[in-house]
């Protein structure tokens, strides 16, 4: 896990349907999340949601995709 | 009152299912999915339980096959104007509700015909019948799962392995009984199943159900979903494709508690219950002589409905005494046209009592009696068919 990681990272979902079942996926492989607003970023313009994942992205990201969740992006969280 | 109308909708509903939609509407009542402050989270967090307790009794393939609509009629609506195109044939059972023979004859302008399969009490004789009317347009089966007039249990999944040999979609119209007979998505490869919310699955009206599985869909309504919204095309994920518009959350909420209430109930031990009631009143009004009846109740092979007449008095003046008498039952042709016709009861229409898991033998009890009651005065004055 890299020092990012540990910061938070905003994993970008299509909906908030998408992001709660995603949070739950998550929690049961111990990944912490919790479902947010999707910050400002290119690939959701408007009315996004995202996961705030504390933990190894890569895996998470990869738990979403073998569940049929469409990840949008990943932006870092900021200090 | 006896209420024995629960094939309309149930009533009362469980205690737990008022309290939810209270609850919701005290404690969290934002839009779901819109505002993303935390108001509206857990209102969103509300519908995706419902969607979780939908899929475990239905055994869906996920919490996103489960999509939300005001009920069983614009389920059906979803499937048959967003699967159909120029040129296509459907099949459909001798007992179907308008719901599905409506649209299909608005699309007989648009190149789209439909046949019809007869029921029979024989299910290898239904299958024979299902066989007779594939042709190599058809794409499309819709099929009740049980008769919303009559009870008949349709062999759903022998119907949807003959079509998936075949490769044509499966629609299937459980309004009547989604929470009564057993329902299994995945097992019995059902590509596409509608309900209503507010009947045995004891949610409140303006609750439907539609669920999905793989197979492409236009959506029926287009519009703002809370996602994307600068993309000026719908998106194409469910639920949120087919979801426009702001969701019946404090239904929605009443309808998890509903749905909770059958999966901790059982829907075999629920089906018992109301089997039992519908097979001791049918077993009473075989003993007077004035009543027709027009279905058998027995296990696994109806559900518990009950339609019959009183003599060749219409249905519907019989059910206007039956309610100056306190009980609450439906006449007529219970929007099924299509099943009265091939039970020959187009004329008369039928009177229809349902139980459901709150009613008591007593309130049958009472039925029978005021019957008995009126037996002479519909005989005497009712208006005759």
């Amino acid at each position: 896990m890299l020092w990012g990681d540990f910061m938070g990272n905003y994993i970008l979902v299509t909906s908030v349907s998408k992001a709660l079942r995603g949070k739950e996926l998550l929690d049961k492989n111990n990944i912490p999340s919790s479902v947010e607003r999707a910050p400002k970023n290119n690939a959701v313009r408007s009315c996004g949601y995202s996961l705030l994942v504390f933990g190894d992205k890569d895996r998470a990201q990869y738990i979403l995709r073998r569940n049929n969740i469409r990840i949008m992006g990943i932006i870092p969280k900021k200090l | 009152m006896i209420y024995l109308d629960n094939g309309a909708t149930t009533f009362p509903k469980p205690t737990a299912v008022k309290q939810k939609i209270t609850d919701s509407f005290n404690r969290y009542s934002a839009n779901p999915g819109r505002s993303g402050h935390k108001l509206s989270l857990i209102a969103s967090e509300e519908i995706y339980e419902c969607r979780k307790s939908i899929k475990k009794l239905f055994n869906a393939q996920s919490e996103d096959s489960v999509i939300f609509t005001m009920n069983c009629t614009m389920s059906l609506n979803t499937v048959i104007f967003g699967f159909l195109r120029e040129g296509d044939h459907v099949i459909i059972s001798s007992l179907e509700h308008n719901a599905v023979v409506r649209p299909l004859e608005y699309l007989k302008d648009k190149g789209v015909s439909y046949s019809v399969f007869d029921y029979s009490s024989d299910d290898d004789e239904v299958i024979d019948n299902v066989r007779a009317v594939i042709t190599p347009r058809t794409r499309l089966c819709v099929c009740t799962h049980a008769s919303n007039v009559f009870g008949f249990r349709l062999p759903i999944e022998r119907i949807a392995a003959l079509c998936r040999f075949y490769g044509i979609k499966v629609c299937i119209d459980a309004a009547q009984s989604a929470g009564v007979l057993p329902i299994d998505i995945l097992a019995s490869g059902f590509d596409f199943v509608c309900t209503s919310g507010h009947k045995s699955l004891y949610g409140p009206m303006g609750t439907g159900i539609l669920v999905i599985g793989d197979t492409e869909l236009k959506p029926l309504l287009f519009g703002g979903t809370g996602t994307d919204s600068a993309n000026p095309h719908q998106p194409e994920e469910p639920p949120e494709r087919f979801e426009s518009g702001t969701a019946n959350l404090n239904g929605i909420a009443g309808l998890r508690a509903g749905v909770d209430f059958v999966r901790r109930r059982g829907t075999d031990n629920i089906y018992r219950h109301e089997l039992a009631l519908a097979g001791y009143l049918h077993s009473e009004l075989m003993k007077i002589p004035q009543i027709i009846l027009y279905n058998n109740i027995e296990y696994g092979k109806t559900a518990p409905v009950l339609s019959f007449n009183i003599d060749n008095v219409y249905s519907e003046e019989a059910v206007r005494m039956l309610d100056k008498y306190g009980v609450c039952v439906r006449g007529g042709l219970h929007c099924a046209p299509l099943a009265h016709r091939f039970m020959n009861t187009i004329d008369s229409g039928t009177v229809r009592a349902v139980p459901s898991v709150f009613t008591a033998k007593s309130e049958i009890d009472r039925f029978i009696s005021v019957i008995k009651n009126i037996l002479p005065k519909l005989l005497d004055n009712g208006k005759k068919v």
